[in-house]
């Protein structure tokens, strides 16, 4: 009858959230921007998209294997990372682009400092900047309407297209009501999973509903965007009409939704949070008004991600009942 | 309006033992008396082999510390007094006759006649406690110091129901009980606290406690762990208990339903805390119930009584779901604290697939300290770091890695790293990082 009991320290119950799941979730929440950007864009879109996420997850999967390392890429996240990147890119790039990218996320930026939660950089992110910064031309040069989109070759390693430039390249010069709803549904000419807003604000509610983010980090971004762009706008147009334009065009929702809320690059606690979305708001205006690019938003995350363990040491709560040294009340 | 506390869980409460009324488990063939029913020093046996005790009968004692007696359970021979893994038992072989200790004095005379001191002296004769301090510890230490009593009706932790049936089905107890505590601590009122959630308990609670100038009722949000003392007062009126201090320090003082109804029944009747009321459930036992069992029973005849343990039985957790702790055999038995004996099956393990910084644990922890940095210094073995981020300030609830999306045993490790700093066995390299930070 005497049974050997197994031994287990408590909690005895774990909650059923996994990496893998909290992956999933931000897959899904993907999905709208995505299915927008290829029925928009066309089947390049899809071929690049595909292209990045291999890219991401096949190099992942090489590493563990060559350094004998635990299998990772079941928690889904190199996924996400080749997602993040595909949606950052012009549709015309040449297609070694995203499998170069998604490379380079996943082995440069996150399993050389020991994979997930232990990268300070946002591999997608990181990325896309090294792209940016290596071929100029390529990555913000090169938009085309989703109309001329639609005639590319899928499968081409190059392209070539009349480029058109974007609303950002010329907000200054102000915008009607017209392109701003052209603008908040996707129909205009940029990168693959940025030109939907309407896409984007889908999947945020599907996450934050999921409780995969806070509301913080994008909604401090956002706030301090428009409230930057409005106070100070550039060109002759309405302030109102400039940072609404300003807000709608370029990649700011996709960076304050989708980059700024990665988890291992951004601060814990709300108070840090907001901090840290607010500063990347300010930073993204900051770039785009006095920075070489036309899109700061990039740029501002990438560099407030350095800042993130410091903001978490500045905001750290205090401990309930002031811990174990408070004094009596 | 409910109130709650930050942080915690809303976790599935599995309750459905809180529905039945409990049953009554007399006839154990032994019992197995621990001498260490709370933390600090030990009882003294007064007992030996071969000697015939009766039900209520003072079986161990210690004059110079804190702490409060036990009695036998049942009626019967002393078979053993034996020290298991450093935890001394008197084994008593129960004769089936039930018979009760002459050297009982109930009280036959008006409660306004008793002192404080008296009925404080009373309650540790009784050995009334149910985890935490001795109740008469936080009647007698810190008197005229408390301005509130909390009857602590909250039971958050998952498969919990005990206290709900001992609510429903003898609340004149619980409620007589809460009465002699106020008279004692010479306050005007008692809180009754329980989860807002469960309408029939609170229904009763409202229409027992119709004097308005001696009870009233405060709802909580059902979140773990709001049954612990410190949340519970958080949740309530917002103060906050430092770790280490009693709330009694801050002016509070918590009992459960159970407590009270000992206090009672130890005043009306001279019979002291021999019962104790547990669950039993987990998905690895035949009919899960809430019992009234000797203390001491033993946790195979438990099962026996309760239909039996299913086949892929494979865990026994003593107390909750969350912060209980395995049992290394069946032969345990039922303390004073013991809430629960949940029989569960082979845990689905979490692999530990490293922490991704999502903050749910921070979020989580009830007392707002950092889990994630917490269990990595641990894991590097850089203990003086998680003291100086309060690493004892955890309560080890437990919260952190039920949360956790990485399946990284955070509380294990921050349990290890207390081990650490307060052992003996710290060594020199720990105590130099410690400084360093």
């Amino acid at each position: 009858m005497e049974k050997t009991l197994k031994q287990s320290f408590s909690p005895h119950v774990r909650g059923n959230v996994t990496a893998r799941s909290i992956m999933l979730d931000v897959i899904i929440a993907l999905s709208p921007a995505l299915i927008w950007g290829v029925y928009a864009f066309g089947a390049r879109a899809a071929v690049i998209t595909l292209l990045s996420v291999g890219a991401s997850v096949g190099s992942e999967a090489l590493f563990c294997l060559i350094t004998k390392r635990k299998q990772t890429v079941g928690d889904l996240s190199a996924v996400v990372t080749g997602l993040i990147l595909a949606f950052g890119l012009p549709v015309t790039v040449p297609l070694w682009a995203p499998v170069l990218g998604g490379a380079f996320a996943a082995v440069v930026v996150k399993m050389l400092f020991g994979g997930i939660g232990k990268n300070f950089l946002n591999p997608a992110l990181a990325a896309r900047v090294f792209l940016t910064v290596s071929f100029p031309a390529m990555m913000s040069g090169s938009f085309v309407t989703p109309r001329a989109a639609r005639a590319l070759s899928p499968f081409a390693l190059k392209v070539s297209a009349a480029f058109t430039p974007t609303v950002l390249d010329n907000v200054e010069e102000g915008v009607d009501s017209n392109t701003l709803v052209d603008l908040f549904y996707g129909n205009t000419a940029g990168c693959i999973g940025e030109v939907s807003k309407i896409c984007l604000i889908i999947g945020l509610v599907y996450l934050l509903l999921r409780r995969v983010v806070s509301w913080h980090i994008p909604a401090a971004y956002i706030a301090a965007f428009f409230l930057l762009t409005y106070l100070f706008p550039r060109g002759e147009d309405e302030a109102i009409n400039f940072a609404l334009a300003s807000l709608l065009s370029g990649g700011v929702f996709f960076a304050a939704f989708f980059m700024a809320t990665d988890y291992t690059t951004s601060p814990i606690s709300s108070l840090g949070k907001l901090i840290y979305g607010a500063l990347c708001g300010a930073l993204t205006v900051f770039f785009r008004y006095f920075g070489g690019y036309a899109e700061g938003a990039v740029f501002a995350v990438l560099i407030m991600n350095l800042f993130a363990g410091h903001i978490d040491r500045l905001t750290m709560p205090k401990v309930f009942g002031g811990g174990v040294n408070a004094k009596k009340q | 309006m409910a109130q709650t506390i930050s942080g915690g869980i809303r976790i599935d409460g599995r309750k459905s033992t809180g529905t039945k009324n409990a049953v009554a488990f007399t006839e154990p063939r032994l019992v197995a008396i621990s001498m260490k029913q709370h933390s600090g020093i030990p009882l003294i046996p007064s007992v030996a082999e071969g000697d015939h005790v009766d039900i209520g009968q003072c079986i161990g004692d210690n004059r110079g510390a804190p702490c409060c007696p036990v009695h036998a359970s049942v009626s019967g021979t002393v078979k053993a007094v034996e020290n298991r893994g450093g935890e001394v038992f008197a084994v008593i072989e129960n004769d089936m006759l039930y018979t009760v200790t002459p050297e009982l004095e109930p009280v036959d005379v008006p409660l306004t006649e008793l002192s404080a001191e008296d009925i404080a002296d009373r309650v540790r004769k009784a050995g009334i406690i149910s985890g935490g301090v001795p109740a008469c510890e936080k009647l007698s230490a810190t008197a005229g110091s408390v301005k509130r009593l909390i009857i602590n009706c909250v039971e958050s932790e998952p498969y919990l129901a005990s206290a709900r049936r001992l609510l429903l089905e003898q609340p004149e107890s619980v409620i007589k009980g809460a009465k002699v505590l106020v008279y004692a601590l010479g306050i005007r009122r008692a809180v009754f606290a329980a989860e807002d959630g469960d309408k029939e308990l609170l229904e009763l609670l409202d229409s027992r406690t119709a004097d308005k100038q001696l009870f009233s009722v405060k709802t909580v949000k059902a979140k773990y762990p709001q049954s612990g003392e410190r949340e519970l007062i958080n949740a309530l009126y917002g103060k906050e208990v430092p770790a280490g201090k009693r709330p009694e320090e801050y002016g509070f003082t918590v009992f459960t339903p159970e407590e009270a109804a000992a206090v009672y029944r130890a005043l009306a009747t001279g019979m002291p805390f021999v019962h104790k009321r547990i669950t039993v459930a987990g998905d690895a036992i035949k009919s899960p119930c809430c019992l009234v069992v000797p203390i001491g029973a033993t946790a195979e005849e438990i099962a026996e009584f309760c239909g039996g343990v299913k086949k892929r039985f494979s865990r026994l957790v003593l107390g909750g779901l969350m912060a209980g702790k395995t049992a290394e055999s069946l032969q345990c038995s039922v303390g004073k604290g013991t809430d629960a004996l949940l029989f569960l099956s082979a845990e689905k393990e979490k692999k530990n697939s490293g922490c991704i910084r999502c903050g749910r644990c921070v979020r989580a922890c009830p007392m707002r300290l950092m889990p994630h940095l917490l269990a990595a210094y641990a894991e590097k073995g850089k203990y003086g770091k998680c003291a100086s981020l309060d690493v004892f300030s955890c309560t080890e609830c437990g919260c952190c890695a039920y949360v956790c999306p990485g399946g990284v045993p955070i509380t294990e490790d921050i349990r290890r790293a207390k081990a650490a700093l307060g052992g003996a066995d710290v060594t020199g390299e720990v105590l130099n990082d410690g400084k360093d930070a």
